[in-house]
């Protein structure tokens, strides 16, 4: 030890005198080595490593969206605006020009509905629940709407929120096409099965339809209404319309006229799409939102004939550290019972709440629970303990009725 | 953007309590009905005891999904789920809703032939009404009916203009406050606990 301390001595000796430069400084930090941070084609790797994307992720399953205009119709685009425009000065510069949604609807139909369409879609995350990963550009435009009412109608768009009363009745669909054409119209629910929640609910299935005439096509399985449980919060219901190439049969996914068994209705959209994929291309898109409302009890008991669940949501447990023998700065009995056993302090609130029950009548808050002194000699931890029982806050909010 | 397949987790009330896991009853059975279900086509059908919401907008329109905080006073701020930008630049007007991922999910702008059609000019005012009434427009169609805004500085007449428009269409341009849960002291040393677990980073909100 003590000479490998000299040699070291000796050598930082000669190294010094060495050194050319004279010294400037009396004390030198240490030779640290440079941080070697990762780089970012290392971060993303490590990133990307953390999910395991979808099989068919990035497979453009749909029609090629072929709006793209070249430079000479874009140059003859700008040509007749310049003109066009002339007309919309005064109104411009007074401020009082308005655009007209409608019309822009229709023209954005045609220019960059599919895009938008699904972008929002996988946001949504759709692409990854009912096709793994594969997407597709909704190039026929498809419009659906609930009519729940003589004076109004609910229409679907792309994620918008529709209460589950309005659904009620199967909704119109329309969209442009052939006389001569195929379609078929898949309603299903990514969240709405209440099993197993890998698979999807189907809602509605329309095969083999001539044109945009849902009637005169085969219905392989009859509407049923969505109906999103208690507490779940908003489930995603998907519209989702495919070309067929030939006349379909769709035998194997027949149920049964009015089916209302929730097993039989287990669907997975992907699996259908796979097994039909030479015929199919799916081309139109569009899905709502929808959240519980007192409609659904109704649904649950007359429709499904069966008890309705209700759910809470679970809120991840708090993380605590490992426990230290000598904490620094925690006051003792806030970090004891922050380890404690929950079963204990849950006993503890019971015998609490025993010794003061009145059977009469539960307990109620009192608006100032704290305003009867302590005695001056009482510890504040102490103090601190009884205030919260007061209050019926953290575990003692079990001692009174919930507000 | 897809990846973050964040699951919302949410505890069947009625089965929890039958298996009686709480000791003193916190779970309130939700009975709602006493009819028997004999002849039902559901009468065996199964509700699953946890039930996985798999749509990854929902905990943030409950405000349940955490935010990224950021730095105080840090600018611009990070605490958002899908955040409003409004965009001036020399040759157009442009207004898009980004999510906290970095995605710009839904947007706007004067370069859109179905926008500029109708416009005298892709950076005036009334460009600028336009877009914001195009823009509350698709985001009342995809639900969005929050967002936040960063008035970090006094809006000039253009951007107050796509406020208005949003004012008029009824989006609120604050997002709600994110629901935490209540402190309760103690751990749950027999079932699921996080007690001195490595801190790591997790995809999902909820760990049951």
């Amino acid at each position: 030890m003590a000479l490998s301390a000299t040699s070291r001595s000796c050598i930082r000796l000669t190294a010094r005198s060495v050194n050319i430069q004279p010294v400037r400084f009396r004390w030198k930090p240490p030779k640290i080595e440079d941080n070697v941070f990762p780089s970012h084609a290392e971060r993303l790797a490590e990133w990307n490593a953390r999910y395991v994307a979808p099989a068919s992720q990035g497979i453009n399953i749909g029609f090629y969206n072929n709006h793209s205009e070249s430079r000479s119709q874009k140059l003859d685009m700008l040509k007749k605006w310049t003109v066009k425009r002339k007309q919309l000065e005064q109104a411009a510069r007074h401020k009082t020009l308005k655009i007209d949604l409608d019309l822009m609807k229709k023209d954005w139909m045609a220019e960059s509905m599919p895009l938008h369409v699904k972008k929002m879609a996988t946001h949504y995350g759709l692409f990854s629940d009912l096709f793994d990963g594969a997407h597709f550009h909704p190039i026929v435009p498809l419009s659906v709407s609930f009519d729940y009412d003589e004076e109004f109608i609910t229409p679907v768009y792309y994620g918008n929120v529709i209460p589950a009363a309005e659904t009620a009745v199967k909704p119109f669909v329309s969209y442009e096409s052939a006389e001569d054409n195929l379609w078929t119209l898949v309603m299903t629910s990514p969240d709405g099965n209440l099993e197993d929640h890998n698979k999807e609910l189907l809602h509605w299935l329309v095969g083999n339809i001539p044109g945009a005439n849902i009637e005169r096509g085969v219905t392989v399985c009859d509407y049923l209404q969505p109906f999103p449980p208690k507490g779940v919060g908003y489930l995603r219901y998907a519209f989702v319309l495919y070309k067929q190439e030939r006349e379909l049969d769709f035998n194997q996914w027949q149920r049964p006229a009015g089916c209302l068994s929730l097993r039989e209705r287990t669907f997975s959209n992907f699996e259908f799409y796979r097994q039909n994929e030479d015929s199919l291309t799916p081309a139109g898109l569009s899905f709502f939102q929808s959240e519980w409302d007192k409609t659904v009890t109704s649904v649950f008991h007359h429709v499904l004939d069966m008890k309705e669940p209700a759910f809470e949501f679970i809120h991840p447990p708090f993380y605590h550290p490992e426990q230290l023998e000598f904490p620094h700065r925690e006051p003792f009995n806030v970090y004891l019972d922050k380890y404690r056993d929950v079963k204990d302090i849950q006993e503890e609130v019971l015998r609490e709440k025993l010794k003061h029950v009145d059977i009469s009548k539960p307990a109620s808050r009192q608006q100032y629970p704290c305003i009867d002194l302590l005695p001056k000699e009482t510890p504040s931890w102490l103090k601190s303990k009884i205030q919260l029982m007061r209050q019926g806050r953290e575990q003692w909010r079990d001692l009174f009725e919930k507000p | 953007m897809q990846r973050l397949q964040l699951l919302s987790v949410c505890r069947n009330k009625v089965q929890l309590s039958q298996l009686s896991r709480h000791i003193f009853g916190f779970c309130r059975q939700l009975s709602t009905s006493n009819r028997h279900f004999t002849d039902s086509q559901n009468k065996d059908y199964v509700v699953s005891r946890v039930f996985h919401n798999r749509n990854p907008r929902n905990l943030e329109k409950l405000a349940l999904a955490k935010k990224r905080t950021g730095w105080t006073y840090q600018a611009p701020r990070r605490d958002y789920y899908h955040k409003l930008v409004i965009c001036h630049t020399n040759r157009h007007t442009e207004a898009y809703v980004q999510h906290f991922s970095g995605e710009k999910v839904l947007s706007a702008s004067t370069n859109e032939w179905a926008v500029r059609n109708q416009l005298y000019s892709c950076t005036d005012v009334s460009a600028s009404i336009a877009i914001g009434k195009v823009l509350a427009l698709r985001c009342l169609q995809s639900g969005i009916t929050s967002l936040f805004y960063d008035d970090a500085e006094k809006p000039s007449e253009k951007t107050s203009c796509v406020l208005q428009a949003f004012k008029e269409a009824n989006i609120a341009l604050t997002e709600p406050t994110v629901i935490e849960a209540e402190y309760r002291p103690g751990i749950n040393y027999d079932g699921y606990n996080r007690y001195a677990e490595p801190k790591e980073w997790k995809e999902d909100y909820q760990d049951v």
